[in-house]
């Protein structure tokens, strides 16, 4: 069959795959691809560059880090990574073509299936997709030799690159699944990172896969507006596990760089900065420019300016950091001296994940301690341990955040916690709860308990330990 | 008319490529130069010392000793041709060279204020050793140990824990001065053990055993080889809430054991072992007749670990029987001054003892107030090393084998990353201004995320290297040592 009549039947079959990959890529999976950036730090520096050297496959690598870095720019990901599709299907078809096969156009589209597949992974590497590009387009060139001898022996050489590169692009960390969940998840995250917090809210109402990471980015939505326990209920809670996320040995780590959030939010710089750093260090090749810029923004905190410098100057060779690492280190340079402290808390010494005693420290010793107060009640609150609720509602909120209005969900949990043996009407006025709250907690125990389905007896009575 | 247009020519391109250095602004300042090699003592035998100017065109460097040297460099590094360093280490050692750099900065030209190098004699011992591993506190991805041959860029990959199902490994340590080389490196997980180097010959040690504590953890490998004088202990990471010091690691109890490598033994002393005291970081004297560690009364940690302060002490060895001493003495008392001592080792003429010294805990590489301290044993002064110590920790020192050079990793420049430094140890004690470990490319530093950690020197090449190890890990035996009250 002619070239011509080949591309003619297959032209329509093959630009429908490749459309409806792209529509894929752009419209069910975007945040799976868009993960691989978190994964990548490529600096423009002819230092950099040379540890790609260092290892097998340092073209595939480069370039696919170089363009990894671009999927921050939304439909970045799909274009990019379609266009190598397609360049890929062509050389597959090239090599085809020459070896006697009917229709290479339509058989080489088989393999881009399968690198399709691969490609959604977060932990698998666009140097994939680029190294196959290279060594289709090698083959291709290498199967067009006219003598035999020197094509059997390009070949050859071709197959001793292709495996040590293989070997190479294999992704030593473990892979993450695919799913629609997973997709929710990293949506929330992109949203929550680029600042998004009316969308990180709305998906968080939403949260459609009872899904952590959702529930998680829908309460640093509330904290950040200083509404965490109006909002808390209003939404899924899987306990506490909302509030933080653990760090430990086995969680994957996109949960580890997302688990720094709510610590730096909550102003717990110290547990911030140990999950950005083992973020960094359990990514699939220790390396994330995202990482370095939130461990820049707490040296910035911590008044680690040497530290921050040094991430900073990396960061200043990055595409799509520089500008902010720029501004970095100029404030640096001129503003160093009056640059505020976040971390002002009293030194003491913490287990990693032991939020509880973290977070009394800093609610009790920081200057700017609510946001971490407002973590602490609600996570003594989704514990269900009312004894430690009223324990550091009395001595860290009481007095200090309570002049102006108590927000219900306390108020609910403090007639909980009333003292049978201390006059009602004194408890009430000293907690300043609400004639509604009475109202309500007294519907409650009458059994219309439907109609308080958002409030924390509710909770306190249904909610089951996290999955 | 040929010749001219030659000559024009070559003016342009002499133009062109920046070497022209004849407008020259004297600035009188300190060169701006990475790594900062001002102003140094340098051993004759070192790598060059290549370095880099932030932002120029181009580098010009004269040098002027018994005779002068020019070196240019287009950009902003200079990376000294090796053979013509090596012919101005070798025709200037013993001298102070007299160094004038300038550079070029678009249409500008600096010259800045001169400075000075000592080449010093004494040569370095010929290898080094560190762990490269990204500084996340208390857990590890991938880590590698490396050799690193002093007097040029190569290195060798030791050990890699990507082929030890992702272990740790730590600790590399050889004898000094003794005549023969000898040492052990910790390889940890399931499959792993001590690997003891004797001659070329290694050994898969089990240093546990059920009457101890534990494996060997910190410690030194006496003159002769025969020995190791350890710790065993149980160590505890915990975090720092405030924003000085990032990481705590406390021992939960600390011991000492002594390994006789020969006899496959472990001992240890009432001395220095039971929950009264917690005793770590042991080594040697250089002659093998004492060992120093640091100890403290043991609290409730972590409740009390600010208030843990590590003495230096000391206890006598008999190498011929191979017990430790009855009596124990307090070298330095360091909780009277409200520090902690940590790492100590003897130099090898036997004249001091270089230690760590930060506010408390037994865990100096996260304090960022650690400190070298110099002991001279002979006189008990104390030297507090301030032309050496940097803003931030530095720890975990080596000596070279004659006792001229000490190493260390030092996180001076940006809290977080140690870097390998040097410094010259005169007869008398002086210790000269620190300079990092050259690399080929100048701005190494500054671009890697992996800390240097652990640095050590020795004469001769480790003989073994990365497949060994995972073949040791993997395959080899380990020998059951015994413990022998």
């Amino acid at each position: 069959m002619s070239l011509r009549a080949d591309r003619n039947r297959s032209i329509l079959p093959v630009t429908l795959w490749f459309v409806a990959l792209w529509a894929f890529f752009q419209f069910a999976f975007p945040y799976h691809l868009a993960l691989k950036e978190r994964y990548v730090l490529f600096l423009s520096d002819a230092t950099w560059l040379s540890t790609y050297f260092q290892k097998p496959a340092p073209l595939s690598y480069i370039t696919g880090d170089w363009l990894t870095q671009f999927f921050l720019i939304p439909s970045a990901a799909a274009l990019l990574v379609t266009a190598l599709l397609i360049l890929f299907w062509d050389g597959i078809r090239l090599i085809l073509k020459p070896l006697g096969s009917k229709h290479p156009a339509l058989w080489a589209l088989l393999p881009t299936a399968v690198l399709a597949f691969l490609i959604l992974f977060p932990e698998v590497p666009l140097a994939v997709l680029t190294g196959a590009c290279f060594f289709a387009w090698l083959f291709a060139a290498a199967v067009r030799i006219r003598s035999r001898a020197l094509r059997l022996g390009t070949f050859l050489l071709l197959l001793a690159l292709l495996i040590p590169t293989a070997r190479s692009l294999t992704p030593t960390a473990r892979l993450s699944r695919i799913s629609l969940e997973r997709e929710y998840d990293y949506r929330i995250y992109f949203n929550a990172c680029a600042g998004h917090w009316d969308r990180v809210e709305k998906m968080g109402l939403r949260n459609p896969h009872e899904s952590v990471v959702t529930a998680y980015y829908y309460n640093l939505s509330q904290a950040r507006a200083d509404h965490l326990p109006d909002g808390l209920l209003k939404a899924y809670q899987p306990t506490w596990h909302g509030l933080f996320i653990p760090v430990r040995e086995g969680v994957e780590c996109f949960r580890l760089m997302a688990s720094a959030d709510a610590l730096i939010l909550s102003g717990d710089y110290a547990q911030a900065q140990h999950s950005a750093m083992l973020g960094m260090t359990f990514s699939p090749r220790q390396r994330s420019a995202a990482m370095l810029r939130t461990m820049s923004d707490i040296a910035f905190a911590n008044g680690d300016y040497d530290t921050a410098r040094r991430y900073l100057k990396m960061l200043s060779h990055t595409a799509l950091y520089k500008r902010w690492a720029q501004e970095g280190l100029r404030l640096l340079d001129t503003e160093a001296g009056n640059l505020t402290l976040k971390n002002d808390c009293r030194d003491i010494l913490v287990q990693h994940n032991d939020y509880r005693t973290s977070l009394a420290n800093i609610a009790a010793t920081a200057s700017q301690g609510k946001t971490a107060t407002d973590y602490l009640l609600c996570l003594d609150l989704l514990d269900k341990n009312l004894g430690n609720f009223r324990e550091d509602y009395d001595t860290l909120y009481k007095g200090r955040y309570d002049r102006q209005t108590v927000p219900v969900l306390y108020q609910e949990a403090l007639l909980m916690t009333f003292d049978e043996n201390t006059s009602p009407a004194d408890q009430l006025t000293e907690y300043r709860i609400a004639r509604q709250t009475l109202d309500n907690i007294t519907e409650f125990l009458k059994g219309n308990e439907g109609l308080f389905r958002k409030s924390y007896w509710f909770y306190y009575k249904y909610a089951q330990p996290a999955r | 008319m040929r010749h001219s247009w030659v000559l024009i020519g070559v003016a342009l391109l002499l133009t062109s490529c920046g070497l022209s250095f004849s407008d020259k602004v004297a600035a009188g300042r300190v060169p701006q130069m990475f790594p900062d090699y001002t102003d140094i003592t340098l051993p004759v035998n070192i790598a060059p010392l290549n370095f880099s100017v932030e932002g120029a065109d181009a580098l010009r460097l004269e040098i002027e000793g018994r005779a002068s040297h020019l070196f240019k460099a287009n950009g902003s590094e200079m990376r000294f041709p090796m053979k013509r360093w090596k012919q101005l280490m070798a025709a200037e050692a013993g001298d102070t060279l007299c160094l004038s750099l300038s550079a070029r900065f678009g249409k500008e030209t600096v010259r800045y204020a001169p400075f000075h190098w000592v080449v010093s004699a004494d040569s370095i011992d010929h290898y080094m050793s560190y762990r490269l591993i990204e500084p996340a506190y208390e857990v590890w991805n991938v880590l590698s140990v490396e050799e690193r041959d002093l007097e040029s860029f190569r290195t060798r990959l030791l050990a890699d824990n990507t082929r030890t199902e992702g272990t740790c490994i730590n600790c590399h340590t050889a004898n000094r001065g003794g005549q023969s080389q000898v040492s052990f490196m910790h390889v940890r997980g399931k499959k792993g053990g001590t690997l003891y180097s004797r001659d070329g010959k290694m050994r898969k040690l089990n240093t546990a055993t059920d009457s101890t504590a534990g494996a060997a953890v910190y410690g030194e490998i006496s003159a002769d080889g025969r020995y190791g004088i350890f710790t065993t202990a149980d160590i505890r990471p915990i975090l720092h809430s405030g924003r000085h010091d990032k990481l705590e690691v406390f021992d939960a109890s600390s011991d000492l054991i002594l390994l006789d490598f020969e006899a496959g033994t472990v001992t240890d002393s009432p001395l220095t072992k039971g929950a009264a005291f917690q005793e770590t970081f042991p080594c040697w004297s250089a002659d093998g007749k004492t060992i120093y560690f640091c100890r403290a009364s043991a609290r409730p940690q972590p409740e009390e670990t600010f208030d843990m302060h590590y003495d230096l002490c000391a206890v006598g060895f008999d190498p011929e029987t191979g017990r430790m001493g009855d009596s124990l003495t307090t070298v330095v008392n360091a909780a009277a001054i409200g520090k902690s001592i940590s790492f100590p080792k003897c130099s090898p003429d036997g004249k001091y003892i270089l230690m760590t010294v930060s506010d408390y805990g037994t865990f100096p590489i996260w304090h960022s107030e650690t400190d070298l301290w110099l002991y001279e044993i002979a006189t008990g002064k104390i030297s507090t090393l301030e032309t050496v110590n940097g803003k931030y920790s530095d720890s975990y020192h080596s000596w070279n084998s004659d006792g001229h050079w000490i190493c260390w990793a030092s996180k001076r420049d940006d809290r977080l990353y140690g870097r390998p430094y040097f410094a010259h140890v005169s007869p008398d004690g002086t210790v000269s201004k620190p300079f990092v470990l050259p690399q080929k490319d100048p701005d190494h530093y500054l671009m890697t995320l992996k800390s240097f950690n652990i640095p050590e020197l020795y004469r001769f090449p480790e003989s073994y290297d990365a497949s060994f190890v995972r073949d040791f890990y993997r395959d080899m035996k380990a020998e059951q040592m015994t413990y022998r009250p």
